[in-house]
């Protein structure tokens, strides 16, 4: 092996992680839950990734590669930390079965907004670290990582179809997480469908 | 077209608004949803919590600049990956290589391996701070280490290299010191132990002052006795450069002012 070569793959290393830093800390940071882990997981994520360049064959997978490679840096950090044993099937929500008849009704006024969208972001975040794991990475790596359906099927390793799934699945638990806040807090009414449905935890 | 019940266009509706469908499926599940007030609903709801999502990515705080310069830096300190061009050719080597270690560790495996050296070497230097102690007064870095070892180590003085701290660390199930020495960039990691560290596997060559050499993971290693401890240089400089280095410490030690 020359120099040259491992130079230059070093200035390709250091072009693609400078692309995919931003996001690869954004997922780590919403994954992990707080910043000293989340550095620690990217940083092992890069260790990795280096470690195993010669892997890459095409720059253009790069951002779906470091995805691969966070979700087996952190996919092995559960299993040492015994933390989250959660990679079983959603309980049967069936939050398809929650009818969401019930409109969100318009709310003027921008203080009371403004709280409201707090409260929801609150719901969402809480709702998604309820999600069994490989769902909560396709929805995270979709939205914090801006990964598209083709590049999460790469990263996670599992078919376009599988995804559409899971990130169906995911946004449908959201979605039942911000209807029962509404619901809790009497912004909209309960249904009667809802009462028949209504499993989720 | 064929017109899509609740079903099937329910389960669509992230991906078509995610504009992940092909155009036909999308334009199926566009009219559904024109009729169908529930996947309307539920697109609102969606809309919510895509809403919030937003506002958590644009809230997530910015990388920091410390974080941003060690996985730069990862490149620079692990010049150790095999190129894709080499890589059937490096597969085919490591399968013999393999076979070969294999019929060696029949003989060899109670020997520890200068391979945890290494190993070492890059995890420390892939930390933020690698050194506990931050000096370039080797006397300083020796009582440092002495008040925390059971053994005194001398820690070498050479005018190429800069020291930059100490820390300690357990190599092969010892307690050693480690040296961090810098010279235009280059770091050199060097572990003093106890015990001699010229009889781990993975040398191959002898210099002059009876210095093993040896080559693992890309980084070369250099092992010698001197002062009644075991010297172990990692680095990505040459041989003949940690050589110069271990004919540097194991020369008579300038004495300490007295009294310290
Ligand atoms: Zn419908």
């Amino acid at each position: 092996m020359s120099w040259s070569s491992s130079n230059e793959q070093a200035r390709d290393y250091v072009e693609l992680i400078e692309r995919c830093l931003d996001p690869l800390h954004r997922t780590a940071l919403r994954l992990t839950g707080n910043p000293t882990d989340a550095e620690d997981l990217v940083q092992e994520t890069c260790i990795r990734a280096w470690r195993a360049w010669a892997q890459l064959r095409e720059p253009a997978g790069a951002r779906a590669w470091f995805f691969q490679v966070l979700r087996s840096a952190w996919l092995d950090q559960l299993r040492k930390t015994a933390r989250r044993p959660h990679l079983v099937a959603m309980a049967e929500a069936a939050p398809e079965a929650m009818a969401e008849h019930a409109p969100l009704p318009n709310v003027a006024d921008a203080a009371e907004r403004r709280m409201l969208e707090q409260a929801f972001d609150e719901e969402v975040l809480a709702a998604m670290n309820e999600l069994p794991e490989e769902e909560r990475l396709a929805l995270m790596f979709q939205v914090f990582g801006g990964l598209s359906y083709r590049e999460i099927s790469d990263a996670l390793g599992c078919p376009l179809g599988t995804v559409m799934s899971r990130l169906h699945r995911s946004k449908a638990w959201l979605r039942a997480a911000l209807v029962e806040y509404a619901i809790r807090q009497g912004i909209i009414a309960r249904t009667p469908a809802r009462e028949e449905g209504e499993s989720h935890a | 077209m064929r017109k899509l019940g609740c079903e099937e266009a329910g389960p669509l509706l992230e991906a078509f608004e995610a504009n992940e469908l092909d155009g036909v499926t999308s334009l199926a599940v566009e009219e559904h949803l024109d009729a169908c007030p529930l996947c309307q609903q539920r697109r609102r709801w969606n809309a919510e919590a895509d809403a919030s999502l937003r506002r958590l990515a644009e809230t997530t705080p910015a990388v920091s600049s410390g974080l941003r310069a060690r996985v730069l830096a990862i490149a620079q300190i692990e010049r150790r990956v095999i190129p894709a061009r080499f890589q059937y050719a490096a597969l085919a080597m490591a399968a013999v290589i393999i076979a070969l270690l294999a019929i060696a560790s029949l003989w060899h495996f109670s020997t520890p391996d200068a391979m945890a050296f290494v190993e070492n070497h890059i995890s420390t230097l892939a930390k933020s701070e690698p050194v506990e102690l931050r000096t370039s007064d080797a006397f300083e870095a020796e009582q440092w280490l002495r008040a925390r070892l059971p053994f005194a180590p001398i820690v070498p003085r050479t005018p190429d290299y800069r020291l930059v701290g100490a820390r300690l660390c357990e190599v092969n199930r010892a307690r050693v010191a480690f040296l961090l020495y810098e010279r235009d960039g280059n770091r050199v990691s060097c572990f003093v132990s106890a015990d001699s560290q010229t009889r781990l596997r993975g040398f191959d060559a002898t210099a002059a002052n009876r210095v093993r050499l040896g080559t693992c993971d890309g980084k070369n290693v250099a092992a010698w006795d001197a002062d009644h401890s075991g010297y172990l240089l990692v680095g990505d400089l040459p041989r003949e450069s940690l050589v110069a280095f271990a004919n540097h410490a194991t020369r008579k030690i300038p004495q300490q002012p007295t009294g310290l």
